[in-house]
């Protein structure tokens, strides 16, 4: 008997043993496998090759030589930038107003500026002035031909484009119904293109014969032509980005080759001087490059809408101006090889991870088979699993039902919170790269100063509201569930819960207003009082002291509707007898709630505490809509710095590194949190 | 969960009237305590409800009526504010009641449909998946929310209704699960038997048994839920730009910084515009909102 039963134990360590080493290896091959597939892309998504430059608030125009080692760029507040080819600055030219238009000669030696100060100004390679004209109207747009000795303006709203030549004299001009908007000089300056708001493209030669005109589907933002005007890129209002084949000798017809639709009306094209590339900025934030066929070949998103696109002639360089404030340098050749590289990545990993993941499993069902104890281990299990795959088979109505609830949760919760994570540790750029960088992110995160006088604000902020929800809405709660008269008790519990009729963000705005310094109600009120004058206000969002205090104050009486019914049904639930007891004990008002109520309501003060905690860590609305964070630091969050890094600075790895801390910051306060719970209740 | 919660709700009211009438005479019921409760009360709600009279009047004002006599209530009270604010925001509340009503119905048909197999059906890996389900629950929002941004912008329907029907949709599952698997595993079984010897299809079981009996959850997970998009702004701030295509939350923003200062008394009336929709619904959904704070509060 004892014999039989320790053989019985030996067999089953035996099985157990084969059992236990046949998974450590499936699982280290496994790791290994996706480790080196890990590596691999990383490696594959390295290299950007590029540059970025602030400039200014809108980067509005831009304009690069043919070998792409001289580049221009005009902003927001009206300042030429002058770039080299790695991006930087030689000299800058004040236009005095917003520089709508560049164009730059081939040789990088001249420079046409449109100005939105009614001025077209004409720079050398110095950064010097060699004349500038002063106009009517604002101008929208400019070009010059290669050589720099035939020049286009375009005017705002009166529907003509001026020809210049290089000293500034006027060459000829055409007159529209529609107002023209965009404008375009062949490098050989034989041509001259035209777009419309009417939505036409027409092409003239040098001395002003109109050769063709090509129809669009919407007003004709943004041109762009090849060295010898053959071919021509459109962007226009319709969304579309369009490259035209034009003859411009005899026959002169024109064609539409391919067409592209972004997100977004395109408001920025450029193509290389032999039209075998063609890169199109879109108000959708991105900059997309083309080949001659259409075929996308690269995308990259900036942080704002892209209003201008620059291509050298020889195809090396690309310059994008972005609504993010920020100019773009590319290198082509990169910047194509990293995109097909991420887009490959995607077909390997959809390929490379079942296929792994089939190599595991046939490996191990192997491995089991060729090894004697992994033999009679498959023998007995295999009816088990057989056993299985029956009931799964079985049950597959219940699969087929959940499994739409699946699909929406893995793509929309579980992948990007893995994404998250992930991509925390990269260089993030959706869509083109993602470069593996260690804990670079996190180090930025660290030393982010707006991030630490942020997690500064969500403490205040948390405390704050500990303190908030601890203390009038219970008191309201207890008031209402010792009043007699039920009516009265149903109709004041209806009105405190009334306020959450009020969208969030509205009640929000109005405690703006309420603080408005002029014209807001808490100035008047104090003012009445006689406690402040009206001639010197006091701005309780604007000043650095007290504007975080402001946001606290926000909600007063701090009546919660969500506590206040979490704490009056805790309170009604709680059995009657209980109070009848401690009326016997004499225990009355103070002790009571002390000894009774309090204990009672532990559960409901705990998730409040819970959920204030995570909400708190959270803030992001309260601070958006009151100050943006400001005055300077003063009044950031760090969910409002995650948003600004990514949505403003586009830096998207960063931002994830920080949703990251905030998860694991929110994760181990709630597990705290927990654990005192259910270490309290071990003890009660 | 609600059953007992609305019984002992009942059982509640009739033993308090009990003990009132039995203990007259005791503190709770000394009529000086009772005005005052009254009047701490009062005061309370009438400091809660500032920022919303506050509203009210102003929306009745131009500028020049905030200036120069703050304190006076409108004179003339000038209606054409609400104009002016209807205009402003008749898009947004379009736009947010049909984004939120699509979201709702998915929400409500995913959550009934997988509570209803989570509770009732057995198969392999069902607690696992369950749980797997309810630690979403432990994911917060900002760490999805640039992922998910992302995620949508590839899918390309940024600046579509979709951008937030489709993650709306998801995320609001969870609760509905939650909710809806313990509602129908406290359903006897004898019903469904009954049906399923009458040779009811599985489906219908769901269909004909388990649904009508639910109803009052799923309005109440409806209004909960239909609240909470009404509700939304960081999400649809950073996933619509298109004006048209804008929901209240933001739409209110966007209103607001379109006037400027210049208009205080339209933005306020357009705030008030805004409050309609929830109006209407609490006005008849008061009390499955409440069950539903209450039954998530207990479940959590």
């Amino acid at each position: 008997m004892r014999e039989g039963r320790r053989d019985t134990t030996r067999a089953f360590a035996t099985r157990a043993f084969a059992l236990y080493r046949s998974s450590i290896l499936i699982c280290i091959t496994a790791l290994i496998a996706a480790f080196s597939m890990l590596l691999t892309c990383s490696r594959a998504a390295a290299q950007d090759g590029g540059w970025e430059l602030p400039a200014g608030r809108i980067v509005h125009s831009a304009a690069v030589s043919a070998d792409g080692q001289a580049a221009v760029v005009g902003s927001r507040e009206g300042i030429v930038y002058r770039l080299d080819g790695a991006g930087k600055e030689l000299w800058r030219y004040d236009a005095k107003g917003t520089v709508l238009g560049l164009g730059i000669s081939q040789d990088g030696k001249r420079v046409i500026a449109a100005s939105e100060g009614r001025k077209a100004i004409f720079l050398d390679e110095a950064g010097k002035l060699l004349w500038e004209k002063e106009y009517d109207f604002s101008l929208i747009a400019a070009a010059i031909a290669g050589d720099g000795n035939l020049m286009g303006l375009v005017p705002r709203k009166s529907r003509e484009v001026w020809l210049l030549d290089a000293a500034g004299n006027d060459v000829w001009k055409v007159e529209y119904d529609s107002a023209p908007v965009s404008i375009a000089i062949s490098a050989d300056g034989q041509c001259v293109a035209i777009g419309t708001r009417d939505a036409y493209v027409q092409l003239y030669d040098k001395a002003g014969t109109l050769l063709w005109k090509q129809q669009l589907d919407g007003p004709v933002f943004s041109l762009a032509m090849s060295a010898d005007g053959a071919f021509i890129a459109a962007g226009d209002e319709s969304k579309k980005a369009y490259l035209l084949k034009g003859q411009i000798d005899a026959g002169a017809k024109s064609s539409i080759v391919w067409t592209y639709k972004t997100d977004a009306s395109v408001q920025a094209v450029a193509i290389t001087g032999d039209g075998s590339v063609v890169a199109v900025g879109s108000r959708d934030k991105n900059v997309y490059l083309f080949d001659a066929t259409g075929k996308l070949t690269s995308k990259y998103a900036t942080g704002g809408s892209v209003p201008a696109v620059a291509l050298s002639a020889d195809g090396t360089t690309l310059i994008a101006g972005s609504e993010d404030g920020k100019a773009y340098g590319f290198s082509v050749k990169q910047s194509v090889a990293g995109y097909a590289a991420s887009q490959q990545r995607g077909t390997v990993l959809a390929i490379v991870i079942p296929l792994a993941m089939l190599v595991v499993i046939a490996g191990s069902v192997l491995f089991l088979r060729l090894n004697p104890a992994g033999q009679r281990f498959w023998d007995k299990r295999g009816a088990g699993l057989r056993r299985l795959a029956r009931e799964i088979w079985r049950a597959r109505i219940s699969y087929l039902l959940i499994f739409p609830t699946i699909a929406l949760l893995f793509i929309f919760n579980y992948y990007p919170a893995f994404s998250g994570l992930f991509h925390s540790f990269t260089d993030w750029k959706p869509g083109v790269s993602e470069e593996w960088v260690g804990l670079k992110n996190f180090e930025a995160v660290f030393n982010n100063e707006f991030l630490r006088s942020g997690i500064v604000n969500a403490i205040v902020l948390i405390v704050t509201g500990y303190i908030k929800v601890l203390t009038v809405p219970l008191l309201v709660a207890e008031l209402l569930f010792h009043m007699r008269s039920t009516r009265m008790q149903y109709w004041l519990r209806s009105l405190f819960i009334f306020p959450i009729v009020v969208p969030g963000v509205a009640i929000i705005l109005i405690w703006r207003n309420i603080f408005d310094p002029n014209i807001g109600l808490l100035n008047n009120f104090l003012a009445l009082l006689g406690l402040m004058h009206m001639q010197q206000p006091q701005a309780w969002l604007g000043d650095p002291n007290t504007a975080i205090w402001s946001i606290v104050f926000i909600g007063f009486p701090f009546v919660g509707a969500f506590a206040l019914l979490l704490y009056y049904g805790g309170l009604i639930s709680i059995p009657v007898e209980l109070f009848d007891a401690a009326k016997v004990d004499g225990a009355g008002g103070l002790r009571r709630f002390i000894n009774l109520d309090l204990p009672l309501l532990m559960g409901q003060i705990k998730l409040l505490l819970i959920l204030g905690f995570i909400g708190g860590m959270q803030e992001f609305s309260l601070v958006f809509l009151t100050t943006e964070g400001g005055p300077y630091n003063a009044t950031y969050t760090p969910a409002l710095e995650l948003y600004y890094q990514a949505m403003r600075f586009s830096n998207f790895g960063v931002a994830s590194a920080i949703g990251t801390v905030l998860f694991v910051v929110i994760l181990g306060g709630t597990i705290l949190n927990l654990r005192m719970r259910s270490a309290a209740e071990y003890q009660a | 969960m609600l059953q007992t919660l609305q019984s002992r709700w009942d059982n509640y009211r009739r033993s308090r009237r009990i003990t009132a009438a039995s203990t007259s005479g005791s503190a709770g019921a000394n009529p000086v305590h009772q005005v005052l409760i009254t009047v701490l009360l009062l005061l309370l709600l009438l400091l809660t409800m500032v920022p919303v009279i506050f509203m009210l009047i102003t929306s009745l004002k131009n500028r020049g009526q905030i200036f120069t006599q703050f304190w006076a209530l409108p004179r003339p009270p000038l209606w054409e504010n609400y104009t002016l604010g209807w205009n402003g925001m008749r898009a947004y509340i379009v736009n947010s009641l049909l984004y939120g009503t699509a979201s709702v119905m998915a929400v409500v048909l995913l959550s009934s449909l997988s509570g209803y197999v989570f509770a009732r059906h057995r198969f392999p890996g069902k607690e696992v998946i369950y749980v797997a389900i309810l630690s979403l629950l432990m994911i917060p929002g900002v760490l999805t929310l640039i992922p998910s941004f992302v995620l949508v912008r590839q899918l390309g329907i940024l600046d579509t209704p979709w951008a937030l029907i489709l993650p709306w949709t998801a995320g609001g599952q969870v609760f509905g699960i939650l909710l809806c698997r313990s509602f129908f595993a406290t359903l006897p079984q004898e019903l469904f038997e009954a049906a399923k010897i009458d040779g009811a299809p599985e489906l219908s079981l769901y269909w004909q048994v388990a649904l009508p009996l639910s109803l009052p959850i799923l309005v109440t997970l409806a209004i909960m839920h239909f609240v909470g998009t009404y509700n939304d702004f960081q999400w649809p701030l950073i996933t619509i730009t298109d004006p048209a295509k804008q929901v209240v939350g933001v739409g209110l923003r966007q209103f607001v910084n379109q006037w400027g200062v210049a208009d205080i008394g339209g933005q306020m009336a357009g705030y008030a515009v805004a409050v309609i929709p929830l109006l209407i619904l609490f006005t008849f959904g008061m009390k499955y909102y409440i069950q539903g704070v209450t039954a998530g509060a207990l479940k959590a």
